[in-house]
């Protein structure tokens, strides 16, 4: 087994706080602190107090499945800005480029493990194809429930909650997920009937089913199963001005349950101010600090030109005269979701751009709890991964955070809060919002940390004085104890694994498709047998992919 | 759970890819289907069932039984191996091209083409490019299958008789069980018709040019609005969830991508104030189109460059390659086409009469094997997709991707196996 011994590192990752450099070791794909004397060691690197971290882990990032493939589609344009001389700190080719390039650009900036967070079950097979082919990366996916008609046709007809579980389970082992995704819960199939706005305590047009049931149902659902992730939730009313009721009515929905808000910035307005529209950045995070059940990814935006998608179609028609260039693409899917996809432009000099960059870095400084606030900009949607650098430097540094803010637009200055917000970020709080809070939401025990017996996923980054620098070009990678990136280049490849979620009755999930009363419902709806979408694990291993199993760790 | 058991067969013959009976011999006989059991009992497209098949192999193909390369005969495919990487290692100029139905083909396509810097397109990739290019330009309201199955509570269906010949199961794939009311626009034979109204359909049909059908559709609406006294104007006036089903490559009319734009821009409109999709329903081709999406982030037409696809959807098109290299002698020798090919039908005569190299890489059963050239082509015999080999393919809404697993494999190379062991 080859054994890399890391010489003079300082580790951080959100757990060990050493102030001195210190050894660790990467044992086969494993981290160890110590080995036995005398035992042989492949390579030393001395590493001269540069940082250790985990490798980064993107909790919610769209990188795999149709609605992903429909972006680069539409975009075949190039950015012209790319450099030869240190390619992976150009931009993105595209706002959704190939997947060869991201698997490469996040690689280049030391993350290691990302998760599509909207597979719909009828397409999952495609996800997790596109992700295989995402090199350097280890993925998973979420199944969008919650505007699937079989499911809101058991909740209107009081199926009843151990019927549903039973579907539930089905629908992530057949998905191979690794959690439960839901999207405006209701809303997209409203949509279908026409209905343009739903709020958590209206019902379907066509069905007694409420946003509110829907969300209660799940996140039962996703408790009772034991699922690794708790539900990963888009709430209603995606960027509408005063959507910070319906987001709070969300988080009572689920009674104290587990539950993931998901790109939280988009889902906090209000609708106060010369433009009718407001933070309450405080209020939501506010809310997050007093309930330790409530975690959130941030989905911040980033100025500048992309794409932004999603499967909530019920908002993105209505904001469609926003797309700029104007071109806009909507699905309708397999009783199942949909998708809407708009270019998109963030511009300092406009007022809502404006407030919604300084929201997204007002939630990131008002909740407390750093293994509780992920950092995303739900890619591509508030921009791309590759902002990521340059997103830390805004936490880590308040003169740089200000500089930007001095240009936006007068009237964001008069209402933002941001300016009293001081806090800067330290080296090991961003460790716990890139890899140790998504691991723990993730019931990835051996991933986001470095303790002994963890994954060798180990970035390694220099000391600079501007973060930006430092997080946009590690000076290694190692995956799986293997040395994949030095400088920038990338030196060889590695081994894949798919995530899966497990859960008590993983193995008896999948007979749910192969009751007669099951087939015959969804022969009926789809026209075709569960079996014919659903996914086995062998299909990984064709592949050539390992499959590990996340457990919640009650 | 044994997951295996409950897999279903699936067709691989068209972008359907129906489940098929748990019996073949069970074929239902009063649903049109696209394959029948032949009389030895190979399951072939029915399109197919009835060619004549030539008995002459051209000299320079590599005949290989690779049913039996565990028998120890692996030294015809390292022959064939060898020969075919001779070939594009002579070529200066390299185009990828063929029917590419696969997953799996389709990334070895590409990963052959990024390593020649080759240009990769499909053959008969028009139909797809163009509605490619209309969506890139304005977008548009989609829909799947599953979906438009459901909620359609108005089909407009836009073609001629093509449709069904390529998807002969269509009318019944998209019928849930009720009565709907079908609008046929274009050029409809009674049978077709009549296959429409068997599978359930409550169907109106109007023969009309297609040129300026989207215009028309535009009046058509506000008549409705203003006038419902015909059937039409009704159907169109309380349609609350019209589908507009149409297949790019049965589509008669001129300036198809200009065409498709302006019925997305129609499509579009009308979720103003109600709800409408299109379904645009494309050929097994179409999971080249995804591959090379999600691989590269264009969706074919490239030409790579130091490993760099370029897109150029005007000026990268396989047959304006050919025409451009077959113009010029000094050109002509240093090309080569590698044509892969994971269909069932012949080749294209116009392939066949190209003064050009071509590394055929297709299977060797089932259908009429290529007169090629023997002093310049080789045909490397692959086996048949989803027969002789599990594969992926997508539906024609490419919304599911299809595991087609074969039970039996017998040992033929697939074309992906070939292209593997062609990339240096």
């Amino acid at each position: 087994m080859r054994i890399t011994h890391l010489k003079n590192v300082r580790i951080v990752d959100g757990i060990h706080a050493s102030s001195k450099p210190t050894d660790l070791y990467m044992v086969g794909p494993s981290l160890a602190r110590q080995i036995p004397d005398g035992t042989r060691i492949d390579a030393t690197y001395d590493l001269d107090d540069q940082i250790a971290m985990a490798g980064g882990i993107d909790i919610h990032t769209h990188i795999g499945g149709g609605k992903v493939n429909l972006a680069r589609l539409m975009w075949p344009e190039r950015s012209a800005k790319q450099t030869d001389e240190k390619p992976w700190l150009s931009p993105l080719s595209a706002p959704v480029p190939g997947t060869w390039e991201t698997g490469q650009r996040y690689l280049q900036m030391g993350y290691t493990t990302c998760f599509e967070p909207a597979m719909l079950p009828a397409n999952a097979r495609q996800s997790h194809m596109e992700m295989r082919d995402t090199p350097w990366l280890d993925t998973g996916g979420y199944v969008v429930l919650g505007n699937d008609r079989m499911l809101l046709n058991m909740i209107a007809s009081g199926a009843g909650q151990e019927a549903i579980n039973d579907y539930v389970a089905w629908m992530v082992a057949s998905s191979a997920a690794m959690a439960i995704k839901v999207v405006n819960a209701g809303g997209i199939d409203a949509f279908k009937f026409n209905q343009r706005q739903l709020n958590v305590d209206e019902a379907h047009p066509a069905l007694p089913v409420t946003p509110r049931d829907i969300l209660w149902s799940l996140s039962t659902a996703a408790e009772e199963l034991g699922l690794a992730h708790p539900l990963h939730v888009h709430c209603s009313n995606l960027g509408t001005p005063g959507n910070i009721t319906s987001t709070l009515a969300t988080l009572d929905a689920v009674e104290g349950r587990r539950i993931h808000l998901t790109h939280a910035q988009y889902h906090c307005y209000g609708s106060d101010g010369p433009h009718g529209f407001s933070s309450e950045a405080s209020i939501l995070a506010d809310r997050v600090n007093r309930s330790n059940h409530i975690s959130i990814d941030v989905g911040q935006i980033l100025f500048g030109q992309t794409i932004t998608l999603s499967a909530d179609t019920m908002h993105q028609f209505a904001n469609r005269r926003f797309a700029s260039p104007r071109k806009v693409i909507f699905q309708d899917l397999e009783c199942q979701a949909g998708c809407g996809l708009l270019p998109f432009r963030y511009k300092e000099s406009q007022f809502v751009h404006g407030l919604q960059w300084s929201i997204g870095l007002e939630l990131f400084l008002r909740v407390q709890d750093p293994t509780r606030v992920f950092l995303t900009t739900d890619h591509p949607n508030g921009g791309p991964f590759t902002g990521y650098p340059h997103l830390i430097r805004l936490l880590m540094d308040y003169d740089f955070r200000m500089s930007i803010f001095d240009r936006l637009h007068p009237d964001v200055k008069s209402v933002s809060t941001l300016p009293n917000l001081k806090r800067e970020y330290r080296l090991d709080e961003i460790a716990s919002i890139t890899r140790l809070g998504p691991a723990r939401a993730l019931g990835l025990q051996n991933r986001g940390n470095l303790n002994p017996g963890s994954i060798a996923d180990v970035t390694i980054y220099r000391n600079e004085d501007n973060p930006e620098k430092m997080f946009s070009s590690p000076a290694m990678v190692f995956r799986g104890g293997e040395l994949v990136l030095r400088d920038g280049l990338i030196l060889g490849d590695c081994q894949k694994t798919v995530l899966i979620s497990d859960f008590q009755s993983r193995q008896d999930a999948l007979g749910w498709g192969a009751r007669s009363e099951n087939r015959q419902r969804w022969q009926k709806l789809y026209g075709y047998s569960p079996w014919l979408t659903a996914l086995s694990t062998d299909e990984f291993a064709e592949e050539g992919l390992r499959v590990e199993h996340a457990r919640w760790h009650r | 759970m044994d997951v295996s058991n409950q897999k279903p067969k699936v067709c691989s013959f068209c972008s359907l890819v129906c489940e098929l009976p748990n019996d073949a011999d069970d074929l239902d006989a009063t649903q049109p289907w696209c394959i029948k059991r032949s009389r030895q009992g190979k399951l072939v497209p029915l399109r197919l069932a009835n060619m004549a098949r030539p008995t002459n192999r051209a000299n320079r193909t590599i005949a290989i039984d690779t049913a039996n390369t565990d028998g120890g005969q692996e030294e015809p495919i390292e022959s064939g191996l060898r020969i075919a990487k001779q070939y594009l290692k002579r070529a200066s100029s390299v185009l990828v091209t063929g029917r590419i139905h696969t997953v799996e083909s389709a990334r070895g396509a590409i990963e052959l083409a990024r390593r020649f810097d080759a240009l990769i397109d499909p053959w008969d990739s028009d139909p797809a490019s163009d509605a490619i290019s209309a969506m890139q330009r304005g977008g548009g309201y989609s829909v799947s299958l599953g979906e438009a199955r459901d909620r359609a509570d108005l089909w407009i269906v836009v073609g001629d008789d093509s449709l069904l010949e390529q998807t002969p199961r269509l009318p019944s794939a998209i019928q849930r069980g009720e009565s709907v009311p079908l609008l046929l626009l274009g050029r409809w034979s009674d049978t077709s018709i009549q296959g429409w109204k068997e599978a359930g359909f409550e169907v109106i049909c109007i023969e009309c040019e297609l040129g300026q059908l989207p215009k028309r559709l535009g009046q058509l609406t506000r008549v409705g609005q203003e006038h419902c006294e015909s059937q039409v104007g009704r159907w169109l006036l309380e349609a609350k969830y019209t589908v507009v089903l149409y297949a790019p490559s049965a589509l008669d009319v001129d300036c198809r991508d200009l065409w498709i734009e302006a019925l997305d821009r129609w499509v579009l409109q009308r979720n103003e104030t109600t709800r409408a999709v299109s379904l645009s329903w494309g050929t097994l081709q179409s999971s080249f189109h995804q591959t090379c999406t999600w691989l590269t982030g264009f969706p074919g037409r490239i030409r790579f460059q130091g490993g760099n696809p370029q897109y150029d959807p005007h000026g990268n098109r396989a047959k304006d390659w050919v025409t451009r290299q077959s113009a010029c002698a000094e050109s002509r020798s240093k090309s080569l086409v590698v044509w892969v090919d994971d269909s069932l039908e012949e080749l294209p005569s116009e392939l066949l009469e190209l003064d050009l190299p071509k590394l055929i890489i297709g299977p060797n059963q089932g259908a009429s094997e290529p007169a090629t050239d023997p002093a310049t082509d080789l045909w490397l015999p692959a086996g048949i997709v989803g027969v002789t080999h599990t594969v992926h393919i997508f539906r024609g809404d490419q919304t599911v991707l299809a595991h087609v697993v074969c039970d039996s494999p017998r040992g033929s190379q697939m074309p992906s196996q070939w292209l593997k062991r062609l990339v240096p």
